[in-house]
């Protein structure tokens, strides 16, 4: 709750001090607003601090901040304020596009928290309404414009087919709250072996649809690539990371409630995780530019995440921390690399040639991103995928063996920055700033990979 | 003391890394050698206290930390050194003190002299975590970090698109043999509920598995990861294409240590595969069609890196054909004896390639012997061991593959021994056609080839020796019962009572009568004397030079070609993959997209032709896509 009031607030301070400005400077003002809202929400987490009269201004029964929530919002203020970081030297960012970014994150953390159905809706749209902006924020660049409007479109229609999941599942347990709806009558009894309402059964499909597409994962996924790709790198990095991470939150947080009955969707959910893990790899290896290829390789991560969402149970929510730190810390260093090398409109993974010769540093750090990526030990990623595979292997082993596949292929393109940052000439001379926080992220990933049970024992 | 054995050439590689561009190359290679070196001499220091000291337990162990804990999932970061872990770091450190040595002399005009010990000091590091890791996790660690220093040693010269393509087969079809590993790794702890080795034993040992199909299932798993190491048939054609590496990388990674990894972690999981005649066979026959395979290519290779790739592909399939009879020790045997010779052949070559200025075809060399007397002596001697001449080392360790192969299937033996017959035939071949004959090299004349410096020749002396004294680890017992079978014995130790062996159910030595074992040998041998014989005449006598590869006709071009092997994988599965990506990539890609962001690059298009692109493309088509997934998915559930 810490987090929201500290992120919304700050918000709009900038928006206002931005009124008549347009300066970069204040990126660093909001980068510290949010890590300020990290911090403290660990702080809660770990009940160092807690702020009771805070959360009771909301009902219990809407959204309630536990150990959990308060982790996951620090991991989601952490990643922005490191995005808006590593992002304010290379683009000038207007104080609205800064708020706007922030007020979308309060959309993720009412994600991570939501008690109801109606709150986890307000969520979703507080979080991509502000993403339509700020998906068209390059209002020169076409492709970027495109994005808006194919983002917009089609999550205005996956909206709708998420509210009328919503509206099923009410209509089938009497309810909409988390905590009522297991226990309603018509839910007791398919758990007994009757069988399972047909509203509630098409309500779980339906809302499934609607975040299966914030999160990317075929078939609706579609837009992703395009969007991607037509985004300012910032936009991309946060659709990647915090959308994606908030989704899966909300999604796992939902499918706990129906854990009883997960015999009813582990079925088709592990199917389509296993064909985003395909779609997303195959695709991924014939791409020519790079945003598209990192979009094909965030589509094939939500498929991995697929196998988290089948051993929803409310017990491992950690493995999706870490594997969200792990991916969003991987994600930071490679779009941040890219785009300091490419800034000058390359597209292809010509923008890297080179470039250990120009900044071994950033070669190497690059290096260390793109193999926690792929997993490859001793990387955080490896570590991250390691415990959900293994975590997963006694749900649904044949769809580990699916993802260790997708691992091996994705190898084949995740080889291309390498040969080109390390083995081609030097094409082009833009500068690669910002080595400190590059080997700030790349010892972080590398220690999350060494020691991670030390770190989290830690943290979480 | 394990710890600072493990993470000594850590430090080296830290330091090299670190601040190897301010140093002097002098320092830097020596700093590497150190390294190893002292890693080398505790390894030995404990080796000597573990078999002699009988208050040591059987295993030294070492807890560095919880990797992970949850619920009663636990995985420790710790490493054991046991007998057989001690066998395989003393040819990891001693064969890796040589190399790095050679090294300092080989490399010395290199730009990136200190990136090279740098990266050689992570790979010993990464094969001494491989081999000492107590659990499977650890090996797995150890198995992708040789990998990954195997790939950034063979990129470490060759800085052109073929290497581009070497590199990439070589990390991808590891990839696939990794993908078998860690598969066998989810079902062992599934099924046995830990990685660590002494409790996945004590339990298979225990019998806590119904069935046997699961051991097997486990066993060729494992095996899949074994193949993509260790070179074996489907995944063996990375192994020739990584020799674009700087030689000395090839003698260590490529001959005498990573590639032995697949046979370390077969050893290892005895347990597993001596429940599993099936996966035994597998491993068998897979194994000597490597053997065979490897060896008809080895006949008419030129490059003389090439045929000793290739001839180490074929000895790692003879070593898989003994574990395969569970003749573990004999295959353990082989492993040393050929990281001896083959790293000498391979240190050999790189010498004669240093003398001859980067030539590396044979058929440019020739006459040799007068130029380079030490590595002639040494190169002999170390083709003389693998091709099995009497009392040499690899003629011990080969012939106890033979004899257990014929005490477990005579057709077997007879296969594996036309495969050692073949080594005759081509390392001879390459050997008279390099050191014999005239000299024909156009570009260099004869005078500037030269002899290659102590620190070369020092390293090729020492094995050379051991490759003719290294068959003293395990004589057989034909020579007297005191004095053989020390690594059976090693191997086999019963663990004093404690439950810590590392063969979990003991081998037998074959049961063959004495007059058959010496028929066998004289098999051997007389095999040896053919191949000597007849390359002699035809390379020496009458002065043959190997011709073109164009030139081939019939099966000498189809061996030429390596059974289009290359060919064949590239059709199959890289341009199949890559068409797969094409599809699904298009699907979602299409033309629409293409044609507005390509618009968009030139410039041409006009916003409203663009608008209208967008309305009318393919965002109706993503729409559709959706609705019909989502109906799709509500028909699966409902009807």
């Amino acid at each position: 709750m810490i987090a929201l009031f500290v992120t919304f607030f700050s918000a709009a301070v900038l928006l206002f001090l931005g009124l008549n400005k347009r300066e970069s400077s204040y990126s660093l003002f909001a980068a510290l607003a949010l890590f300020v809202s990290a911090g403290l929400s660990w702080a809660c987490s770990a009940n160092l601090v807690s702020f009771h009269g805070l959360e009771s201004w909301v009902p219990a029964n809407m959204m309630q901040f536990g150990k959990e929530q308060h982790l996951f919002a620090a991991l989601l203020a952490f990643i922005v304020g490191f995005i808006l970081l590593m992002f304010r030297k290379n683009e000038v960012i207007g104080n609205d596009q800064l708020g706007l970014m922030m007020f979308s994150l309060c959309g993720a953390y009412m994600m991570v928290s939501y008690q109801h159905l109606v709150m986890l809706f307000l969520g979703i749209e507080v979080l991509s309404i502000p993403l339509f902006v700020l998906a068209g924020a390059n209002k020169s660049n076409l492709a970027s414009n495109e994005a808006s409007l194919k983002y917009f479109l089609m999550g205005a229609f996956s909206t709708g087919i998420f509210l009328l999941g919503t509206a099923f599942i009410y209509g089938g347990t009497g309810s909409l709250e988390l905590e009522m709806m297991g226990i309603k009558p018509s839910f007791m009894h398919a758990m007994q072996g009757m069988p399972l309402p047909v509203l509630i059964n098409a309500g779980i499909v339906l809302m499934s649809v609607g975040l299966l597409f914030k999160v990317a994962a075929a078939p609706f996924h579609f837009w992703a690539p395009d969007v991607y790709e037509g985004s300012p790198n910032r936009t991309t990095l946060y659709m990647a990371t915090v959308v994606k991470i908030a989704a899966f939150v909300a999604f796992y947080r939902f499918l706990s409630t129906f854990g009883g009955i997960a015999d009813a969707w582990k079925g088709w959910m592990s199917v389509l995780g296993a064909i985003t893990i395909l779609w997303g790899n195959l695709a991924a290896l014939n791409q020519a530019s790079v945003k598209r290829t990192l979009a094909f390789s965030s589509i094939a991560h939500a498929g991995y995440l697929v196998m988290f969402l089948l051993m929803a149970d409310g017990t491992n929510t950690w493995i999706l921390w870490f594997y969200g730190l792990a991916y969003a810390m991987a994600s930071l260093l490679v779009f941040s690399i890219a785009n300091q090398v490419s800034f000058q409109g390359e597209r292809g993974f010509a923008a890297f040639d080179g470039l250990s010769k120009k900044s071994p540093v950033a070669a190497i750090a690059l290096a260390v991103g793109v193999l926690s990526m792929a997993g490859i030990p001793v990387s955080a990623g490896f570590n991250a995928k390691f415990y959900l595979f293994s975590f997963a292997w006694q749900h649904m082993p044949w769809l580990v063996g699916v993802g260790l596949l997708g691992s091996a292929i994705s190898v084949g393109y995740y080889f291309k920055f390498f040969k080109h940052a390390f083995m081609n000439q030097p094409s082009n001379d833009n500068p690669v700033v910002d080595r400190g926080w590059l080997m700030l992220l790349g010892g972080l990933i590398l220690l999350l990979g060494a020691l991670p049970w030390a770190v989290l024992n830690v943290i979480y | 003391m394990l710890t600072l054995m493990i993470f000594l050439p850590l430090l080296g590689f830290l330091v090299n890394g670190i601040f190897g561009k301010f140093l002097p190359k002098a320092i830097s290679g020596w700093l590497g050698t150190a390294a190893v070196l002292g890693s080398f001499v505790i390894a030995l220091m404990s080796f000597m206290d573990l078999t002699g000291d009988t208050t040591i337990p059987e295993r030294i162990y070492t807890k560095l930390f919880t990797f992970l804990h949850v619920g009663n999932f636990h995985v420790d970061f710790a490493f054991q050194f046991d007998r057989l872990s001690a066998v395989m770091t003393l040819i990891i450190t001693g064969i890796g003190t040589l190399i790095h040595l050679y090294s300092i002399a080989y490399m010395h005009e290199d730009e990136g002299f200190y990136k090279f010990f740098a990266y050689l000091n992570l790979f010993i590091f990464n094969m001494l975590v491989l081999v000492l890791g107590s659990n499977y996790l650890m090996l797995f660690f150890g198995w992708e970090g040789v990998g990954l220093c195997s790939y950034l040693l063979i990129g470490f010269w060759y800085k052109n698109a073929d290497y581009g393509k070497a590199a990439r087969k070589a990390f991808v079809m590891n990839r696939i043999g990794d993908l078998g590993l860690l598969l066998g790794l989810f079902l062992i702890y599934d099924t046995y509920g830990s990685f660590e080795y002494q409790e996945v034993f004590r339990s298979v040992f225990a019998g806590s598995v119904e069935s046997n199909a699961v051991n097997t299932a486990i066993a060729l798993l494992l095996f899949i990861g074994a193949m993509g190491k260790s070179a074996q048939i489907p995944l063996y054609t990375w192994l020739p294409d990584a020799m674009a590496g700087p030689t000395p990388v090839s003698a260590l990674i490529h001959a005498a240590t990573m590639v032995t990894a697949g046979i370390y972690l077969v050893i290892r999981s005895e347990a597993i595969y001596a429940l599993s005649p099936l996966a035994r066979e597998v491993v068998m026959w897979i194994g000597l069609a490597t053997s065979l395979m490897a060896a008809l290519i080895g006949l008419k290779q030129n490059d003389i890196k090439k045929v000793l790739a290739y001839s180490t592909v074929s000895q790692l399939g003879l070593m898989f054909i003994a574990l395969g009879c569970g003749a573990y020790t004999a295959a353990l045997f082989h492993v040393i004896t050929h990281a001896f010779f083959k790293a000498l052949l391979f240190l050999g070559s790189g010498s004669v390639i240093h003398g001859m200025h980067h030539e590396q075809d044979i058929r440019h060399m020739g006459g040799l012997r007068k130029k380079m007397p030490i590595t002639y002596l040494t190169f002999l001697i170390g083709t003389l061991a693998i091709t099995g001449f009497p009392f040499l080392s690899g003629f011990f360790s080969k012939d106890e593959i033979l004899v257990s192969a014929f005490a477990h299937n005579k057709l077997v033996f007879g296969l594996a021994l036309i495969g050692a017959g073949i080594t005759g035939f081509y390392m001879f071949r390459m050997f008279f056609v390099t050191f014999h004959g005239t000299y024909r090299n156009t570009h260099h004349s004869f005078d500037k080839v030269h002899e290659s410096p102590w620190l070369m020749t020092l390293p090729l002396l020492v094995l050379a020796v051991l490759s003719v004294i290294g068959g003293v680890v395990n004589l057989p017992h034909y020579l007297g019962e005191g004095i053989s079978g020390i690594l059976h014995h090693t191997l086999n130790y019963d663990g004093g009572g404690k439950f810590s062996p590392i063969l979990i159910y003991p081998e037998h030595a074959p049961e063959i009568e004495h007059t058959t074992e010496w028929l066998l040998l004289g098999m051997a041998v007389s095999v040896f004397v053919i191949a000597f014989l007849h390359t002699r005449n035809k390379y020496v006598v009458q002065g043959a030079v190997p011709e073109a590869d164009s030139a081939q006709t019939g099966m000498g071009k189809v061996l030429a070609n390596k059974f289009y092997v290359d060919e064949a994988y590239d059709t199959a599965f890289v341009s199949s993959l890559e068409a797969a990506g094409e599809v699904v990539g298009n699907y979602v890609d299409d033309k629409a997209v293409k044609g507005l962001v390509d618009g968009v690059g030139s410039g041409s298009n006009g916003i409203s032709r663009l608008l209208s692109k967008i309305q009318n493309g393919n965002i109706e088509y993503y729409l559709v896509y959706m609705v019909i997934g989502v109906a799709l998915l509500l028909a699966f559930n409902l009807f």
